[in-house]
């Protein structure tokens, strides 16, 4: 029996499975009192076109043949007795399924076991050279090798031949709770769940500094177990809330090892092999409380706190692989024994002092507390070639957020609502630039609603941010070797920042029939002691959104939106020895993105026929403009290579026409047909093949993924029938 | 509107308003033992509504397995005490088939109705469901962005019945969810009226698998409130974010601090039409930050190792931290 027969036969199997599952369900429940109910919908599926582009599966499964789309069954009294149960399934027996099955009785308790899959597809024009000759290890077969090593101007021949590559992660997440309710006031809960992650996705490695740059299969095969238990009390009067949650992260592949297909034998400066730390298992742990409490008719207070605790003790890894690397110090330390503490405290009190009047105030504190042990690394091997001769130092970086706010509201009629807040943040990092930077916040809604038909909804705040002073930290390097820093250059997540943001809403409904909304948004920051680094970032978003009800069966529908980002930084290029004005450059970055939707719905239409049908299109651009601000002539001048990059853009279209129509008192057939067309000009990866000597002239030892994302245009038609009961 | 012209409809809808507000506030008040008539009264009258309704979770409560007095009030636990108004509705029917003009208040002003039409005010409207849902993700509502902004649990919630009726195609692929008491088909579709940008954020390119189905924007925000910025899940966006990629929380031995503190710095979530959620490509988005001597400081050209594909990460690939000795530079 050849693999087309076992695929047939598996994708008959499950629809005859799944009506084993639905039709004993009659059987299950009391003779009289409510009766099942549910519904299966099972079709088949056809699919032309570009159908194995990563973008068009990036995360689903839609595949040719039949296939289940739905399963829903609903069992109310089950043995005769209380307890329900109930059972959905969506894309069964796909990459992308979904169930849920509950079982409980109604204000007594419920239980859910769910399971989740859900594909993610990178890239599939993926290739490589290498071979997995375990986990996290990839070798060049010693005929490749050989060959290279003799002549290293065959790489592009033999990378020709390179063997596909699946770079996809498929993640499965099965979980099941229980929630108890003894009393109306009384509740528990214990939940587990179980995620694995399973595939490869594309990284960049690099050997002998960037002589090698070698892309390769990264290996995912996560699990996580996650446990959380709790109990709520709550009255009239107010209530608590206490849960414990737990998280284990465990990473099956540790390293990443890989052969230098240029190099057979370790020398200092050329390593045959690389090798790099995958991420680390670790776990996380929070306890939750959580409380309120009417202090008074009109006032509440609300009070959590949430203390949490991260470790991380994976063995290290010895700084090289590289065995002819010479006078390696020993490692200060066989672990990091990893430890954060957060606190999470939050104190709300909301007040109604008169009918019109809302009065909240806020507390919240976030202390992330990293008491992992800074370790000094005396020196360490740079990209597994030589000792860089630099001592660094691991930081245990760490922060504090404290905020305050108020707000007050004055319901000035029916609807009409003033809003003034104000907040202040207090943000203390330890190891960064910025100790400590203040932030004044104040905001003004109006939200008017005059007409029952007519809503606006308005919001404007202005948001400043004052570090104390930005010093550069240098910690990391503590014997030296920190680069020269140009008086002005700032951080953008730590630097003095003035926000203005506005915001409106509108909402019409301007008759029984027709709806109509529009939205502008614009957001504007600027960096204001940033002379260097990033200066300014704007968005400006408008959108409109009308439907219009024809007939009391037939709506329409009609939507657009129009994004717009912008930044711009600065930056200079220098050295020790050249580190002058006129080698600074600008860069400014924007994008453009519109998306429109238009399609109309027909319902019951003889009672026996739906039809819906939509088209959307999201068409995006993004330029990155390079400007040199010096004046070339000059001696030292060194920017030369601040050049226009090539425009990017996507389009996406998606049109989509569905019959469905009612055969019998319980058959509803439906008929889709869908088609997807992609689009993309995007320089960075289109360019991208596994040899890329010919464009940059430094990587002709260097091997990639050839990994892009290429564009598609698909048609899907699918049949199904459905049978309710 | 048959049998009154329309123009006389409209002028009578002020004070019927009116009244309906003064009635609406005295049904607010605990009404005694006699006010109530019984959830089978109801269905007299409503008999579709009720059926509709039965077929719920929360009936099945109410009907079958009251824990409390309240709940056992059955549909007058939300619309108040019933008596006056069945009175004034069976008042009418006999007017009716006597054939005489019912000169009577309208029953509706005898009963709290929830919803855009209604005089009720929202925070009303609200304190009818927070009764009894005022505990689980509902503790931290008062206060929160959406209840500051007048918005009422009947905006994206329906009470009466499990599901909105079939479509022939979703625009947004449903996920599998017990609860179905949303006005829209999917939850994403009620969040959207309000947020329409996040709507076209999920056709970009580079997205979550939102439209998909495998998550909705209560994966991450909890729209009745919650202690954290954002109406977030978690305390942080970080901790947000590490309920789906907790490889990424660390601790690690060589921590990237912009990253450590707010996954954001770097990433835009809803959406975006760079790669990888990003807000703008590498090189520059590193170079919003770095600009030492060599080549962070240098624009570079498009065709070379520091611009194309993922730019900087080809080679500091371990950007979100790493725990490799020499791994200071995110390279190992």
């Amino acid at each position: 029996m050849d693999t087309r027969n076992i695929r047939i036969i598996g994708r008959l199997f499950h629809p005859v499975l799944l009506l084993a599952m639905l039709l004993p369900g009659p059987a299950l429940h009391a003779q009289e009192g409510n009766p099942p109910k549910g519904d299966v919908e099972i079709g088949v599926r056809t699919l032309a076109g570009d159908r194995s582009s990563s973008q068009f599966n990036e995360y689903r499964d839609l595949t040719p043949g039949l296939y289940i789309q739905r399963a829903d069954l609903d069992l109310e009294d089950l043995f005769q007795t209380k307890y329900f149960l109930t059972f959905q399934t969506r894309q069964s027996w796909q990459k992308d399924q979904r169930f849920l099955a509950t079982l409980g009785r109604y204000g007594k308790f419920g239980c859910d076991v769910r399971w989740d899959g859900t594909p993610h597809d990178f890239t599939n024009t993926a290739s490589s050279l290498f071979v997995s000759s375990g986990p996290g290890i990839f070798s060049i077969p010693s005929a490749v090798r050989t060959n290279l090593l003799s002549n290293s101007a065959s790489l592009p021949q033999m990378l020709a031949g390179a063997a596909p590559l699946d770079l996809s992660l498929e993640r499965k997440l099965g979980s099941g709770v229980c929630r108890v309710t003894p009393s109306a006031a009384w509740s528990f809960y214990v939940q587990y769940s179980h995620d694995s992650e399973n595939g490869y996705r594309p990284l960049g490695t690099t050997l002998n500094n960037t002589t090698n740059v070698l892309e390769l299969p990264e290996p995912v095969d996560y699990r996580t177990h996650d446990v959380k238990a709790g109990v709520e009390y709550g009255t009239s009067m107010g209530g608590f809330q206490a849960g414990y949650a737990a998280s284990i992260f465990n990473n099956q592949v540790s390293a990443l090892v890989w052969d230098n297909p240029f190099n057979a034998t370790n020398a200092s400066g050329n390593s045959s092999q690389g090798r790099l730390a995958l991420y680390p298992s670790n776990t996380a742990q929070n306890l939750n409380f959580a409380g309120a409490i009417k202090l008074s008719k009109s006032t509440r207070l609300m009070i959590s706190i949430s203390p949490g605790w991260m470790r991380q003790n994976e063995a290290f890894l010895p700084y090289t692989i590289n065995t002819a690397v010479a006078n390696v110090p020993q490692l200060p330390a066989t672990s990091l024994n990893g430890r954060k503490r957060t606190l999470a405290a939050n104190i709300t009190l909301t007040s109604h002092p008169l009918a019109q009047l809302i009065l909240t105030a806020h507390y919240r504190d976030y202390d992330y507390m990293n008491d992992t042990p800074s370790l000094l690394f005396p020196n360490y091997v740079s990209t597994d070639s030589t000792l860089a001769n630099l001592a660094r130092q691991s930081l245990p970086y760490g922060f504090n957020r404290q905020s305050a706010g108020t707000t007050a509201s004055w319901l000035l009629h029916k609807g009409e609502t003033v809003t003034l807040g104000y907040e202040f943040v207090s943000m203390d990092r330890e190891h960064r630039d910025v100790a400590k930077s203040l932030e004044h916040t104040g905001s003004v809604t109006v939200d008017v609603n005059p007409k029952k038909w007519f809503s606006l909804r308005t919001s404007y705040q202005r948001d400043e941010r004052s570090p104390e002073s930005y010093v550069t930290n240098l910690e990391i390097y503590p014997q030296g070797g920190n680069a020269a820093v140009i008086p002005g250059w700032q951080m953008f997540d730590e630097a003095a920042r003035s926000r203005n943001k506005g915001s409106a809403l509108m909402q019409v409904d301007a008759s029984d029939r027709l709806s109509f909304s529009a939205s502008y948004d614009n957001t504007q920051d600027r960096y204001n002691d940033s002379v260097y680094g990033l200066l300014g970032y704007r968005a400006l978003n408008s959108s409109m959104d009308a439907t219009y009800q024809l007939l009391n069966n037939v709506s329409l529908f009609a939507s657009y939106a129009n994004e717009r980002y912008k930044s711009d930084q600065r930056s200079r290029q220098y050295s020790a020895t050249n580190n002058t004005s006129n080698n600074d450059w600008e860069s400014y970055i924007a994008d453009d993105i519109n998306t429109l939707s238009a399609g109309f719905s027909v319902s019951r239409f003889r009672r026996k026929m739906t039809f819906d049908a939509f088209y959307s299109l999201s068409f995006a651009k993004g330029q990155i403009d390079n400007r040199i601000l010096g004046n070339p002539s000059l001696t030292g001048f060194l920017v030369t290579t601040a050049q226009d990059y090539p425009e990017t853009g996507n389009r996406f279209h998606q049109l989509t026409g569905a019959l469905r129509y009612q055969l019998s008192n319980n058959v509803y057939s439906r008929v889709e047909y869908q088609w997807e067309r992609y689009d993309s000009t995007d320089f960075q990866i289109q360019s991208m093949t596994p040899y890329m000597g010919l464009i940059d002239s430094n990587t002709k030892t260097s091997i990639f993924l050839g990994a892009n994302v290429p564009g598609y245009q698909v048609h899907i038609v699918s049949v199904s029938l459905e049978y309710r009961f | 509107m048959r049998g009154v012209p329309k123009r006389h409809s409209s002028k009578l809808l002020v004070p019927a308003l009116l009244m309906g507000t003064i009635f609406s506030a005295s049904a607010l008040r605990a009404g005694d033992a006699q006010s109530y008539i019984g959830s089978n009264a109801c269905e007299e009258c409503h008999k579709q509504g009720y059926k509709r309704f039965a077929a719920t979770k929360m009936a099945r409560v109410f009907f079958e397995a009251p824990r409390n007095e309240l709940e056992k009030q059955g549909c007058e636990a939300c619309h108040g005490p019933g008596r006056e108004h069945a009175e004034a509705a069976r008042e009418h029917d006999r007017a009716r088939e006597r054939g005489v003009a019912y000169q009577g208040p309208p029953s509706g002003q005898f009963i709290l109705r929830l919803g855009k039409d209604t005089a009720l005010p929202v925070r009303d409207q609200n304190g009818r469901c927070l009764q009894c849902h005022e505990k689980g993700q509902r503790l931290f509502w008062e206060g929160s962005s959406h209840e500051s902004r007048g918005l009422a649990c009947v905006t994206c919630h329906q009470i009466h019945q499990n599901a909105p009726p079939a479509v022939a195609a979703a625009r947004f692929t449903p996920t599998l969810t017990g609860n179905m008491a949303f006005t829209k088909r999917t939850p994403m579709e009620v969040c959207f009226d309000c947020h329409p940008m996040r709507k076209a954020q999920l056709q970009r390119s580079s997205h979550m698998p939102v439209r998909e189905g495998s998550m909705t924007c209560m994966s991450c925000h909890n729209p009745h409130g919650s202690p954290n910025e954002k109406m977030l899940v978690a305390a942080t966006v970080n901790e947000t974010c590490y309920k789906c990629h907790p490889e990424r929380r660390g601790p690690f031995l060589w921590e990237h601090p912009p990253v450590m503190e707010n996954c954001l710095n770097c990433h835009e979530a809803h959406g975006s039409a760079r790669p990888q959620l990003l807000k703008i490509n590498p090189p520059r988005l590193c170079q919003e930050c770095h600009t030492s001597t060599g080549h962070p400081g240098t624009p570079q050209t498009a065709t070379v190792r520091y611009v194309f594909n993922r730019g900087c990460t080809n080679c500091h690939s371990m950007i979100h931290g790493s725990n490799h000795p020499s791994g200071s530079r995110f390279q190992r």
